[in-house]
């Protein structure tokens, strides 16, 4: 049976090493907590991870969901680790507390998500969803709602959706028909069907409270005509008690690829007219408020796509430890060289940096964009949170797309790691590579990612916010290209920054020059010649702090060796990951200009 | 009822152990620690007799100023307050000076119940409480499975060779707990903020008057044998009986 570790090291270098979250403390949000306090929440979290989350990861796989006249049964066990985790006070991680919440940075709260998605991506799915939503009702939902439902979703007693996707309406949410009529209450009556609902019906909970995308009679048709619905299934009194069931009906569940353990289920409203919605806002707003929670769990799909490639890399490197299979390369003629493990092999030992690069330079950008937010949201200077906004807003398509892309990557890579093995379901690898591929499609296609870079975040503003980025990365190259150790490795990332901008310039004025489709075309891998260069930028970044570190413990004790010292072999290791990136896949950002250059239409002109 | 309870901490399991060059111990540098999971045993047992009975539970540790981490992971289970004696680092303790210096917290605090955890999985000794029992002449009773209050006596079930066995112990007493005694509760994110606050005292060893000397000398510390290779028994069974007999010694 595959067992799941967590690099705490590494996690705990982009938290406090690489990224300041102790200062976060400053801002009166965070008083509450302390770099002591965060080490207890990483070690509990992983004790939870690990010891209860984790041994239902091939048990949920195996069991699936099972669908039973209306009623969802999850797999053996997930009912008393779902209790564990909302005892624990961990649904809502970054809540404010005044609303049930733990009050977290969201940087911490991004390195727990990773935690708890590795160990089991399917359990996480009522939990994560029911903070969104709950989230959305406390920030939008008006005094009355937030009091009914906020604090019994955030203490995990109540579960919560999110519903926009119909048969017909699936990329393109505008077309939408689920009606929504006003009863002349204020209340609305819902009538409809949602499909791909996560968590839609399950035995979790006594309620689960859906946040529906509906059409109110005579609006707009397309997004426009939307407005956003607060839909229990079971109705709540006004005094917070459980009251009649609300003609809500789950009509069946999908049987998937991967994530068995998820509930992905039809959802049927108002089959006898008699299902009540409570409205969100006013009407016509509701995908502006749906992307509020859109945007937070775009990034948690990011998360989800490095927790893969972090959980893959753990299996990978330790299948390669023990697996004893032919002999060092120089001895390939002679038959009786000793058997030596397979990390002795050179492309091996290739495979598996690969893999740890998505994993951690991906967690670095996860992180990194998470601590934006929380920037964003409690820098008391008003520019400063503007700037950070911005780069978030810029970041979040890209950790979606990129992040879900290296983590299928990564647990491909990992499966080759283990030959003939990695098919085999025992040894855990092939359900991360089943389990993370739904990344790249939910929230979003990357498709849809790569649309909003391009078209929405790079193009605002005659490109201002790009240019504010790329600022960013340019003074961190200035600063450090005449690094003794780095330099060269400096000066590779600032071509492959030229080649973003030239790619960005040249689609700036395709788009000009009325060539729509062309853009649309290459602008899956714009996103990726972009995120390259974050990679880039991030990982150079922790190799010259790492280098810095070394420095400091060698000054301290120059006795230190990689074997006598575990933080000497891992700020080591840093600099040797962050070359492999700038050498082994940095390079494809040339290839991606030049493709993106060709100005070549085929695709679009090809008879398909 | 007051309960003192230890919180020990220890190299973590998973960590790869690697002994100093000159074998006068264990490399310590970067290393990191986890608690005891005998100690997580003992609180927990602390914290659910609390629940029944109410009072206090005080949780204690030995070491420098790091092991508040552990102390204060103890305090997000649930436990009041933490006592950190500092000025002693790992090598500078041996069972009989820790025991020494639980029994003279012991005499300061005055609780009901001392709690422990049967041996710490570092060390693996299984001493300290036998000997603080001792010091202190009260009742101990060892590898607890189970732990119920009748009045004024402890009743507790130990696991001994062979089964278990039931005994009465009165109060005060030392008690080890047994890893089956119960399942440590973890830490809730809420019990984390709350234990911020909560107080940890560290005394230095120097204020309790107490004899450092050990009683036990470190010699040297030997990497375990690495494993030879197997061999294949084609023979049958008389094969293998007579080379468990000639060449392993083992019968």
């Amino acid at each position: 049976m595959a067992e799941y570790k967590i690099d705490l090291r590494d996690m705990r270098f982009v938290l406090f090493e690489q990224n300041d979250t102790a200062a976060l403390s400053a801002y009166p949000r965070f008083q509450d907590w302390t770099r002591q306090s965060y080490d207890i929440v990483l070690q509990e979290a992983e004790k939870l991870a690990v010891n209860v989350l984790a041994p239902l990861n091939a048990v949920g796989d195996r069991q699936g969901v099972v669908f039973d006249n209306g009623n969802v049964h999850l797999p053996t066990g997930f009912k008393d680790a779902y209790a564990k985790y909302a005892e624990g006070g961990w649904i809502a991680l970054t809540a404010d507390p005044e609303w049930g919440g733990m009050g977290l940075p969201g940087i911490v709260g991004t390195a727990l998500m990773e935690m708890f998605t590795g160990a089991n991506t399917s359990f996480i799915f009522t939990p994560g969803l029911t903070f969104a939503a709950s989230h959305v009702i406390q920030k939008l939902g008006g005094e009355h709602l937030r009091n009914i439902y906020v604090q019994k979703m955030n203490s995990g007693q109540w579960a919560g959706t999110m519903c926009l996707t119909e048969p017909q309406a699936g990329s393109a949410v505008g077309d939408a028909r689920t009606t929504a009529t006003p009863v002349g209450d204020g209340t609305y009556k819902i009538v409809g069907n949602k499909i791909f609902i996560s968590s839609g019906m399950h035995d979790l909970t006594e309620n689960i409270i859906h946040l529906v995308l509906a059409r109110t009679p005579n609006a707009p048709p397309g997004t426009a005509g939307l407005s956003l619905f607060v839909v229990p299934y079971v109705r709540v009194n006004s005094d917070g008690t459980l009251g009649v069931e609300n003609d809500v009906r789950c009509t069946g569940v999908e049987e998937k690829m991967g994530i068995h353990a998820s509930s992905t289920c039809s959802l049927s409203f108002g089959d006898n007219n008699n299902c009540l919605g409570y409205i969100i806002g006013n009407e016509g707003e509701g995908m502006r408020h749906m992307f509020q929670m859109m945007n937070e769990a775009r990034l948690i799909v990011g998360v989800q796509g490095s927790s893969a490639a972090n959980a893959a890399f753990q299996l990978a490197k330790s299948y390669a430890h023990e697996r004893i299979q032919g002999t060092a390369a120089k001895f390939a003629k002679s038959p009786d060289a000793p058997r030596v493990p397979i990390i002795e092999h050179a492309n091996v030992r290739q495979m598996l940096m690969e893999i740890r690069v998505w994993g951690e330079g991906c967690r670095a950008m996860m992180y990194r964009a998470a601590f934006y937010a929380d920037l964003a949201e409690n820098a008391p200077d008003p520019t400063v949170r503007e700037k950070y906004h911005r780069f978030l807003e810029l970041l979040t398509p890209i950790c979606k797309a990129y992040g879900s892309e290296a983590g299928l990557r990564a647990a491909d890579v990992a499966i080759q790691v283990h030959g003939g093995y990695g098919y085999i379901r025992e040894y855990g690898v092939e359900q991360i590579m089943r389990d993370v591929k739904i990344a790249s499609i939910y929230e979003g296609t990357n498709s849809i990612q790569a649309l909003d870079l391009l078209a929405r975040k790079v193009a605002r503003g005659n490109g201002r916010d790009f240019q504010a980025f790329m600022g960013e990365i340019s003074g961190f190259i200035t600063q450090n290209l005449a690094h003794t150790k780095f330099g060269k490795e400096i000066e590779l990332l600032q071509k492959a920054q030229g080649n973003l901008i030239a790619a960005t310039i040249h689609l700036g004025q395709k788009s000009f020059g009325g060539d729509v489709d062309y853009t649309v075309m290459v602008c899956k891998p714009y996103l990726t010649l972009f995120g390259h260069v974050v990679m880039g930028w991030l990982l150079l970044e922790q190799a010259i702090v790492a280098n810095q570190k070394l420095e400091s413990l060698l000054a301290e004790n120059p006795s230190h060796t990689v074997d006598s010292h575990p933080d000497v072999a891992f700020y080591t290791n840093k600099g040797y990951l962050a070359r492999f990136f700038v050498y082994s896949i940095m390079p494809a950002t040339r290839g991606i200009l030049s493709m993106i250059q060709s100005d070549d239409r085929s695709a679009i002109d090809a008879i398909l | 009822m007051k309960i003192l309870v230890t919180a020990k901490r220890v190299t973590d399991p998973n960590a790869k152990i690697k002994l100093k060059s000159d074998k006068s111990g264990i490399q310590t540098d970067g290393l990191e620690y986890k608690p005891n999971p005998f100690c997580e045993n003992a609180i927990e047992e602390a914290l659910r007799l609390n629940e029944t009975h109410g009072g206090e539970v005080v949780v204690v540790s030995i070491g420098p100023s790091d092991v508040q981490a552990t102390i204060r992971t103890a305090l997000a289970m649930g436990a009041h307050r933490g006592i950190l004696v500092t000025g002693l680092d790992d090598h500078q303790m041996d069972s009989d000076l820790v025991a020494r210096v639980f029994a003279e917290l012991y005499k300061r605090e005055r609780p009901d119940l001392f709690l422990l955890g049967k041996q710490a999985i570092d060390g693996d000794s299984n001493q300290v409480g036998q000997l603080l029992a001792e010091y202190l002449e009260i009742g101990q009773a060892c590898f607890a499975s189970k732990v119920e209050i009748h009045g004024s006596e402890a009743i507790v079930t130990r696991e001994v060779d062979g089964g278990l066995e039931k005994i009465a112990v009165g109060m005060p007493a030392v008690i080890t707990a047994d890893l089956r005694l119960n399942e440590p509760r973890y830490a809730s994110l809420p019990g984390i903020v709350k234990a911020r606050k909560k107080s940890i005292d560290e005394i230095d060893i120097r204020s309790l008057g107490i004899d450092t000397h050990l009683k036990v000398e470190t010699v040297a510390y030997e990497e375990p044998k690495t494993r030879g290779g197997g061999v294949t028994f084609v023979g049958g069974v008389d094969e293998l009986v007579g080379k468990l007999k000639s060449e392993a010694k083992a019968i």
